[in-house]
């Protein structure tokens, strides 16, 4: 069954519904339902293609994920506000032939197009072009499409292992890997979610998350699998959040846990806080007891849940209700834990040697059921490496280190790897490193993540001898990598520490960053 | 303080957290004109600044902030309530 279906059928029952809340419109099921028809005209239906969306959280965002679903493409998100190497570079693992483009992504589009080998189809909607269109036009084959006079469809039919999406994460080789997730993998999730956590059409639901964040992919089905509203803040708003909150009556919130410590610190929270809030959920990142006690206080009338799951797991899998008498002792190392599996998923702590542990035991996290996505996108060496057959079942490893409570509540205890989370976001260093390795021509590079004024950020730690490029460092990194992949601190050392086996020291240098030796 | 001197200790301040040893700004230079002056630098930036200048930002302080200036009134306010309260 097609995702979109959910979507398209609450556009028929209730067309004039609000669907978004955008800051410069409000739009209805029915017009967001005619604007994914015009762009899914544009696509041949059923192709199995995957089509690329270059937008921010804007109307033509959404209505293209909808439009492309419903022709039975998956959609591959891109970001305007990515350096052009890396949309390009999706663009061509993901074998992407067409682009569905949104108004604010005019200087994205023209930097990208030169660079694309083969000639794109580019879909704009009417009402909604880019800028300095007429300038592109030899770049690519582009089709405007009206939403007036779109019917809106039947949503393609498609199997069930049909991709609907393909989300590309950091990856620790260099270059990002793309994760392939079906409609019954999301479809599975929302009907999970929507069990334990039911949302009424008179819910007005946060949209926080960029496209290229699958947790955005929770907040757009979850809500209109519910009829419900979605309120999309804009960047802008995102720094101090609780005013459009309040204002837009919302009363579902979801956000990274470090979105809590961000408002203490930037002193945003307010005496009024959000007592129109009866659900708020946290995921992306470690949730800390302290974060919780602050939110309680923002949200008093609030039921907060703590959500775990890799984006090879589709959105969540998880789920812990935080108990609002929660004990510290509750939460191991001043962390909330993770709790259970969802219904019908599985989550088993392993030993090293690939043996179950003990009650209690710190080990290797193994998911399964059928939120496991179909893998890595044209990698079976890796997607073979992380979804495992064993016993008859397959698990996805999540290279996450976990225990297991005797109540059966599993508790987050950090990585196998150098993956970390920066604003939830997931960041392999083994990539940062490998631009740093490539912008400084330097065979050693390393990228930690530090403390600093109470915030974790990304430090650079090179060869002395490339002290005097840091600004040109910095400038040639932002062509690589996103903003929140880039380090904030540069540091440099004459030697680097090594260790008996004669690699790298990273503890060491972790250590001399955090007393200041090392700046 | 004169506002020259708080406006020098706010940039001795974000050349250090902003790590970019050349930065300069004026009054009148808007937030978003500053390269690496993002949300979390921000954070770091009232923590600092809290801290160089033995003041305590209140939550409405930080909400309205368009140019350095306005950062420059707030410390200046804070700094004569501080006297005046001590």
């Amino acid at each position: 069954m097609n995702l979109a279906l959910a979507f398209f059928e609450a556009a028929q029952a209730s067309p004039d519904r609000e669907a978004l809340v955008l800051p410069d419109e409000t739009v209805s099921y029915g017009e967001l339902a005619r604007r994914a028809a015009a762009i899914s005209s544009a696509l041949e239906l059923g192709a199995h293609e995957r089509t690329a969306i270059l937008a921010s959280r804007s109307a033509v965002a959404y209505a293209g994920v909808l439009g492309v679903l419903a022709a039975g493409h998956a959609y591959v998100p891109l970001n305007p506000s990515f350096p052009v190497a890396r949309n390009l570079a999706i663009l061509e693992k993901a074998g992407v032939s067409t682009l569905v483009v949104g108004a604010e992504a005019a200087e994205a589009l023209a930097e990208l197009l030169p660079l694309v080998q083969k000639q794109l189809k580019v879909i704009v909607l009417r009402g909604h072009e880019p800028s300095g269109l007429s300038s592109l036009l030899p770049l690519a084959r582009f089709q405007t499409v009206d939403a007036r006079v779109a019917v809106p469809p039947e949503p393609a039919r498609v199997s069930s292992d049909a991709p609907a999406y393909v989300m590309f994460t950091s990856g620790s080789t260099g270059s990002p890997k793309g994760v392939v997730v079906t409609h019954a993998n999301v479809q599975r999730y929302v009907e999970s979610f929507l069990s334990l956590y039911p949302i009424v059409p008179e819910d007005r639901l946060t949209q926080t998350f960029d496209l290229t964040f699958d947790l955005s992919v929770h907040d757009q089905f979850v809500c209109w699998a519910s009829r419900a509203t979605l309120v999309v803040y804009p960047a802008a708003a995102l720094g101090s959040p609780l005013e459009l909150t309040r204002q837009a009556r919302v009363s579902v919130w979801f956000s990274v846990p470090s979105a809590i410590a961000y408002l203490e610190s930037s002193r945003k929270l307010d005496d009024i806080g959000l007592p129109n809030v009866r659900l708020s959920l946290f995921c992306g990142e470690k949730f800390s007891f302290n974060a919780w006690k602050l939110w309680r206080k923002v949200a008093p009338n609030s039921q907060i849940v703590n959500l775990y799951g890799p984006t090879e797991t589709t959105i969540a899998i998880t789920h812990f209700d935080v108990p609002p008498d929660l004990s510290e002792t509750a939460a191991p190392q001043g962390v909330i834990p993770i709790g259970r599996p969802f219904p019908g998923q599985g989550a088993e702590i392993r030993r090293d040697d690939d043996s179950p542990a003990d009650v209690g035991e710190i080990g290797a996290l193994w998911l399964r059921g059928d939120q496991l996505s179909a893998g890595y996108l044209n990698e079976p060496a890796l997607t073979a490496e992380r979804f495992v057959l064993r016993e008859g079942k397959l698990y996805y490893r999540t290279g996450d280190r976990a225990r297991a409570a005797p109540e059966g509540s599993l508790t987050f205890f950090g990585r196998e790897d150098l993956q970390v989370k920066i604003m939830g976001y997931r960041v392999e260093l083994g990539e940062v490193e490998h631009a740093l390795r490539c912008v400084s021509a330097s065979v050693e590079a390393v990228a930690l993540v530090a403390e600093r004024d109470g915030l974790e950020e990304l430090c650079a730690v090179l060869p002395s001898s490339q002290q005097s490029r840091k600004k040109a460092l910095r400038k040639a990194l932002e062509t690589l990598l996103p903003s929140y992949m880039r380090p904030r601190r540069y540091c440099f050392v004459p030697t680097f520490p090594v260790n008996a086996s004669g690699k790298i020291d990273r503890q060491a240098l972790s250590r001399a960053l955090a007393c200041g030796e090392i700046s | 303080m004169t506002r020259t001197e708080i406006l020098d200790t706010l940039l001795d301040v974000a050349r250090e957290v902003l790590d970019e040893d050349e930065l300069s700004f004026a009054e009148r230079t808007r937030f978003e004109e500053i390269e690496s002056w993002d949300s979390s630098n921000h954070l770091r930036m009232v923590v600092r600044m809290e801290a160089a200048l033995g003041i305590r930002f209140e939550n409405s302080d930080l909400l309205r902030l368009k140019v350095v200036g306005d950062l420059v009134s707030v410390i200046e306010r804070r700094q004569l309530e501080a006297r005046s309260a001590g």
